[in-house]
């Protein structure tokens, strides 16, 4: 049986969601993508002024069959966060693109250092309550 | 296959798309994420610039073809 399903939603929820994507906006994304037949890859250029490429055998969601007019038609989604092929019914994130290109350790490794340099008023507290209690234990010298 | 159509809009799910159930639905200037769960339907994100009323027809248009939306899911997370 079909499923009617129920809308949930409120004025303050969308309005939320509505200022929260302007500032999303902002962030980093794709502004161009280009498919490079001659070397096999896809070429997507970054509002950041740096750009990144992925090989098309890594990208196994696009069908072995398409043809190469169909490989190439591709575009970047409006905010730049998506790529999507119109003729083949598919599309990649830019995130996960990110991750094919950098290797998933390497992009990993890449967040992990981002995150840690993040200084938050939370960190900095926390910092200060751990320095009431002695601070990090001393390193012991060893010969 | 990752599009499916309703009431002039166009639901996307991208394949090994991570969990809730989700489509996008793409407009001039931005894109609105609709999850999909419980019989029900509701924002999640709005990335770039929609407006309030796009988003409420969007919803519903949405609301008409979750067992559609739920069966090419499945399928594309396969």
């Amino acid at each position: 049986m079909k499923t009617q399903a129920r809308v949930r939603v409120t004025e303050a929820q969308i309005n939320t969601l509505i200022a929260k994507g302007k500032a999303r906006a902002k962030q980093p994304h794709a502004i161009a993508v280009r498919f490079d037949s001659k070397r096999d890859r896809y070429e997507i250029e970054m509002s950041t002024g740096g750009a990144f490429a992925v090989p098309l055998r890594a990208l196994k969601a696009l069908p072995a069959s398409a043809s190469r007019a169909a490989l190439a038609k591709v575009r970047v989604m409006p905010t730049g966060s998506s790529l999507w092929w119109d003729t083949l019914d598919t599309g990649y994130h830019v995130a996960d693109l990110e991750v094919i290109a950098l290797g998933p350790s390497a992009a990993a490794r890449s967040l992990g250092r981002i995150g840690g340099a993040v200084t938050t008023a939370q960190k900095a507290k926390a910092a200060r309550e751990n320095g009431k209690r002695g601070g990090r234990p001393k390193g012991t010298a060893k010969a | 296959m990752g599009t499916i159509q309703s009431r002039g809009f166009a639901l996307k799910i991208f394949p090994k798309d991570h969990e809730p159930v989700h489509a996008h639905v793409e407009f001039d200037k931005g894109v609105l994420i609709i999850g999909f769960s419980d019989d029900e339907v509701t924002p999640l994100e709005i990335r770039g610039t929609v407006r309030a009323p796009d988003v409420k027809k969007a919803l519903f248009a949405a609301a008409v073809v979750y067992d559609a939306v739920l069966a090419e899911w499945k399928k594309m997370q396969r």
